[in-house]
């Protein structure tokens, strides 16, 4: 089985460092965007080296939310996991994403691994 | 079963500053490529948050201009007098801000991933890459 790529979005380098070294400690290929900004561009330039984006739905005015939008729309191979600590922002995660559960932050670092699991063993998240 | 995590031992830490994305990111995967461990920041602001949280940095490659208060001068100078033992190589291609470098080395833009690991081993007293 390929190796799926993650993109990370998170604007918190201490946030965003240490979960994709774990990531990475796990065998992962992650990259890592600090805004939906940096996440477009990186997706818009090799779409098929993103299998999974974990964003973080806080750091802009909603951005988190408006990324998944923009990859559901644009390349729907790419899962997508929103992220957040406002309880509001969450529950709103949970009900739009469809690959939920969305995830509550500070980040369980196991509690992401496992879900990056299931997708791969839900047969999303891997490569044809 | 999840994997488990396998941290690396005795890897040197670069700290990579660029605020293009692709330009970070391609460098980034280069620098992973042959065994480093790469944390990536993409403003000055950021390297300065990583090293005074304690992040292990053994090496910082920082773009001049990057969105934020500090510039790479700056923060070169900032790293200089509070972290002395991590040096600091700039990059820009603006080669006239390159000659205002006062702290630290240069390497003008573009550059290749081939040369910055050629560079960086060197500054960190590594062997060059097939020698162990």
């Amino acid at each position: 089985m390929t190796t799926p790529h993650i993109l990370i979005v998170d604007a918190d380098i201490l946030v965003r460092a240490p979960l994709a070294d774990y990531l990475r400690e796990c065998g992962y290929l992650v990259m890592e965007a600090v805004d939906s900004v940096e996440a477009r561009a990186l997706i818009a330039d090799k779409p098929s080296a993103v299998d999974i984006v974990l964003a973080d739905v806080g750091g802009e005015e909603r951005g988190g939310f408006a990324l998944s939008k923009w990859i559901r729309e644009r390349f729907p191979d790419i899962r997508v996991i929103l992220a957040g600590s406002i309880a509001g922002s969450v529950e709103k995660a949970a009900r739009l994403c469809d690959d939920g559960p969305a995830l509550s932050k500070p980040y369980d670092h196991r509690v992401v691994l496992e879900q990056i699991q299931r997708l791969r063993a839900a047969g999303k998240g891997t490569p044809a | 079963m999840l994997p488990q995590p396998r941290p690396q031992q005795g890897v040197a830490h670069v700290l990579v500053a660029e605020d293009d994305v692709l330009v970070r990111v391609a460098l980034a995967e280069g620098l992973r490529a042959v065994g480093f461990a790469v944390i990536e920041a993409s403003c000055a602001d950021d390297v300065l948050v990583y090293i005074r949280a304690g992040g292990k940095v053994d090496l910082v490659f920082s773009d001049i201009q990057m969105p934020g208060v500090l510039d790479g001068r700056q923060l070169a100078e900032l790293i200089a007098r509070e972290h002395p033992g991590i040096p600091v190589i700039l990059t820009s291609g603006d080669t006239q801000l390159g000659s205002s470098v006062s702290t630290g080395l240069f390497v003008a833009k573009p550059y290749s991933t081939a040369y910055a690991v050629k560079l960086f081993r060197s500054v960190l007293g590594l062997p060059p890459e097939g020698h162990s």
